[in-house]
């Protein structure tokens, strides 16, 4: 294995919320261009340990590693590793007071310090790829959630992130909007990029994922291709769960 | 044998970050030994003139203790006994401060503020006069309540006249401060042939003050109540007073209410006005036996008798305006 | 439609109807109107009571005129099938009545009401009192809403540190202040500190109880601000890479801003209100100033303008306030969508 193409690696992650023992020492590796698809009954801990990953939710003990580096080392600017990882969330969290546009160049901007023609070009191009050209300078409460969650991948992308993260990008979403997400999400997935993806669309995860992560109690039960996941497990927990979700 | 290039360096931190460096256990230790030092050493005696200078100190001072004290109880990292311990430390160095710079002569507090004794006898009197605050808050209540209804009802009817001047009415007595309405009824009125004893002045002013008052909080509610409700109750055949009384009051009265009463504390609150237009309600009562006895604890028993019935009406206002933003948020 | 009697009972109510086609109740009818209209001109000419201040009794046929007289102005009001010139005449009627009814019952000496109101010699004459007082109204609202507005938003920045000691001191402070009258603060500030060795200008202690009341409204204000912006927000701004500074700047600060602009402006407003209280600590505020001008001068008219005074100032106030805040609310519902 070269160990050049791993991008993140997790080693016995902890995470305790006062009494409550959320994580329980997962431990994996990540690949450059591997879409990573993570799922697992609620409350299992998969939107925790995906926020473990940036740091929004500080670790109780363990490593990761980003591109090799320790994050949570003392020296390290967790900022200039969060720059390096998009992150998608369920609720969209798109700055209200700010249009489409500006929130995209908002980060490009202040931490990047590209000039606003710089950043409005390159806000732009991604609104482009997003299908939203039109519809930089509406403000959010005016875009559909579709809309909207296509707009935070765009702000997302514009940081030219290594890895993305997605927290159940298409949950809060009504049925005829979850395909133009995930058709953004797809041609990401093609064009190379490092992706973990929390959800529960199986058409998705079949199509794109080269890897699913099954986490039950915070812990990983499994961990296959998706082909061995759906077809041939022979785990009572995730034959319990695929049979709920399916 | 690892192929990879060293990629510490990408996320190494480049620039100082200060608000790391300050919640560093060695600078907060020093920060707080500064403080001491300079609670020790820098802060002027007690005994000082007060100049300019001496207030600056002292500001200064609190603007360090807020700074140090805020630097670690909000770091999230600092264990929470700590945090207790930094709390407890901030609220006694405030009271320490006023205790020593306020110039409060601390052995006449018993004597000028808690003298009981001097009220023996006289609570009656303290207490007649809440009852009065009560009486005028309760009828003012009804009359304020009677007026805000009837207004908004009216507006409801888009008469562009008959708005106009419900709109210079609200306009009115928004604008003017409670006071200047008694005083100008109580004492410019009477120039005028119309001569109103205290209370009725106290009751008039109260009622058509917070009448407007009350009237904007019942019109919101009106409005609150969704167009369709309206058109859906026109569409089955009900008339126009049917509409108000069984679709739209019913809908609006929850929105109304938490306003409503905050409304109405606030004119209880404002009773205490009256005093000034001679009114014999509570702190006039409190006023007239300070005089007599030359003593201020009368002042100090009506204030805390207006906390002690105002503050737990001021917890309800806020429960009920909380559980509202909780629905609207909703 | 499947029962045959509701139907038919259905049937019976549209002949009902049809028959009453063009049916106007008996109240609405003009010719009720104006038998009610001819019936109040008789009792004004046979019943009202004769010029001059009235007696008890008759005071009571005064006012059972004025409410036959405003259920006749509702009766019509809330008819939509009357036009609106009919109802713009009856409000001025109304008006000219109650200037009538005044004019007849009240017992001012009107050829004097020229010298006694608008007296602008008096003005005058009272000019540099009023001048000065409306300086020192504008002294106590400017000191008073710097002040509020420094320890609010500390207490507000203590309060979401969520320890809970502090958080029991600051929200008793906070609650102290909301139950405390202004009025009453303002005399205990005032007229009991000294009693203590505390000695302080009326000017100052105006100054200390409107701060300090207002204080307690402005930190709740603050403090809505900052719940106002979302858990998420700050979450999508770390992602980013965006520093606390950063955040604060671009993210939380224009949010909070939004929501805590409107009350904090209609917070001062309400706040510069209350400066007329000052007058009971005898500063020569505005209203002070009004009243000590209306007994040396015995002429209310120093006490009219200053009345009118501060119409002109706070109807504008108010209104802006109101405005903001009703801007807000319709924002807020743009988002609820």
């Amino acid at each position: 294995m070269n160990d050049a193409e791993t991008m993140i690696e997790v080693v016995d992650l902890h995470k305790h919320f006062k009494d409550l023992h959320v994580l329980r020492g997962i431990s994996t590796t990540v690949k450059q261009s591997e879409v990573v698809a993570v799922m697992g009954p609620s409350g299992s801990g998969k939107s925790t340990f995906l926020r473990c990953l940036n740091r929004l939710e500080e670790p109780s003990s363990g490593h990761i590693y980003i591109e090799g580096v320790d994050i949570l080392a003392p020296y390290i600017d967790i900022n200039r590793v969060r720059t390096e990882i998009g992150m998608v969330f369920q609720s969209f969290n798109l700055f209200p007071h700010l249009t489409a546009i500006e929130n995209i160049k908002l980060a490009p901007m202040s931490v990047r310090k590209l000039s606003d023609k710089e950043a409005v070009d390159r806000g732009m191009a991604l609104l482009e790829k997003v299908d939203l050209a039109e519809k930089a300078d509406t403000y959010p409460e005016q875009l559909s959630g579709g809309q909207q969650q296509r707009v935070a991948i765009a702000r997302a992308l514009a940081m030219q992130p290594q890895i993305m993260f997605f927290d159940e990008p298409t949950s809060a979403l009504d049925p005829e909007m979850i395909g133009e997400v995930l058709d953004v999400m797809r041609n990401m997935a093609k064009e190379g990029m490092t992706m973990m993806v929390v959800s529960h669309e199986m058409g998705f995860i079949k199509e794109a994922a080269d890897r699913i992560l099954f986490l039950v109690d915070g812990e990983v039960v499994e961990d296959g291709t998706p082909d061995h996941i759906f077809n041939r497990t022979t785990h009572e927990r995730t034959l319990e769960f695929l049979s709920k979700i399916i | 044998m690892s192929t990879r290039p060293d990629n510490t360096h990408k996320f190494v931190r480049t620039h100082p970050s200060w608000s790391v460096w300050l919640r560093r256990p060695p600078v907060v230790a020093l920060s707080f030994a500064l403080l001491a030092s300079y609670a020790v050493f820098l802060l002027p005696s007690a005994e000082t003139e007060s100049s300019l200078l001496f207030y600056l100190n002292i500001n200064l001072f609190i603007l360090y203790v807020l700074f140090c004290t805020g630097n670690v109880l909000a770091d999230g990292k600092k264990p929470e006994s700590l945090k207790m311990l930094v709390a407890l430390a901030l609220i006694a160095i405030m009271c320490w401060l006023f205790y020593r710079y306020s110039g409060a002569e601390w052995h006449r507090l018993r004597e000028f503020f808690f003298n009981w004794e001097k009220l023996q006898g006289k609570w009656w009197i303290l207490w007649q006069g809440l009852e009065v605050t009560l009486l005028l808050a309760f009828i003012s209540g009804i009359g304020s309540v009677l007026i805000g209804l009837l207004v908004a009802i009216l507006h409801t009817l888009h008469s562009p006249t008959l708005n106009f001047f419900l709109r210079v009415y609200i306009d009115v007595f928004r604008s003017i401060p409670m006071i200047v309405i008694m005083v100008f009824i109580f004492f410019a009125l009477p120039f005028m042939g119309i001569s109103l004893g205290s209370i009725v002045t106290t009751v008039l002013a109260l009622s058509l003050g917070y009448g407007a008052y009350a009237t904007e909080c019942f019109r919101a509610g009106i409005e609150s109540v969704h167009t369709g409700q309206l058109e859906a109750a026109r569409s089955l055949g009900l008339s126009r007073w049917k509409t108000i009384s069984k679709i739209i009051l019913p809908q609006a009265f929850p929105v109304v209410i938490p306003p409503l009463t905050g409304i109405l504390v606030a004119m209880l609150k404002d009773t205490a006005v009256a005093s000034i237009v001679a009114a014999p309600e509570l702190l006039k009562r409190a006023r007239e036996l300070y005089t007599s006895e030359t003593n201020p604890t009368p002042l100090v028993a009506a204030a805390l008798i207006y906390l002690m019935v105002l503050i737990p009406l001021v917890r309800v206002v806020n429960v009920l305006e909380n559980k509202l933003g909780k629905k609207r948020s909703r | 439609m499947a029962d045959p009697a509701s139907n038919k009972n259905g049937t019976a109510r549209l002949a009902d109807l049809k028959a009453k086609a063009g049916y106007v109740p008996v109240i609405r009818r003009n010719g009720f109107v104006y038998a009610f209209l001819s019936l109040l001109v008789l009792y004004a000419i046979f019943l009202l009571p004769a010029k001059g201040s009235p007696e008890t009794l008759d005071l009571g046929r005064i006012i059972l005129f004025c409410l036959l007289l405003l259920v006749w102005a509702i009766l019509i009001f809330t008819d939509e099938l009357k036009p609106e010139k009919m109802k713009t005449v009856i409000v001025f009627t109304i008006f000219i009545i109650a200037a009538w009814l005044y004019y007849r019952y009240s017992t001012a000496r009107w050829g004097e009401m020229g010298f006694l109101f608008f007296n602008l010699e008096m003005i005058q004459k009272a000019w540099p009192t009023l001048v000065e007082g409306f300086w020192t109204t504008l002294l106590l609202a400017v000191c008073a809403a710097i002040m509020s507005t420094i320890i609010g938003l500390l207490l507000a920045i203590f309060r979401s540190f969520e320890n809970r000691v502090l958080n029991f001191f600051i929200i008793a402070y906070v609650d102290f202040f909301r139950a405390m009258p202004i009025i009453v603060l303002m005399m205990l500030i005032y007229y009991a500190l000294p009693f203590m060795g505390i000695r302080l200008s009326a000017i100052v202690s105006g100054i200390l109880a409107l701060g300090l009341n207002s204080s307690a409204y402005v930190s709740e204000i603050f403090r809505a601000g900052f719940l106002s912006v979302k858990k998420g927000q700050i979450e999508a701004a770390n992602a980013l890479g965006l520093n606390p500074i950063q955040t604060m700047r671009y993210v939380i600060l224009p949010q909070a801003f939004r929501v805590v602009i409107p009350p904090l402006v209609g917070n001062y407003v309400a706040s510069a209100k209350d400066t007329a209280l000052a007058s009971s600590i005898s500063i020569i505020e505005l209203l002070k100033a009004g009243l000590s001008q209306k007994s040396l001068l015995a002429n209310p008219s120093p006490l009219i303008f200053v009345t009118a005074l501060y119409l002109i100032m706070f109807v504008p106030l108010t209104r802006f306030s109101g405005y903001l805040e009703k801007r807000m609310k319709a924002s807020q519902r743009q988002v609820r969508l």
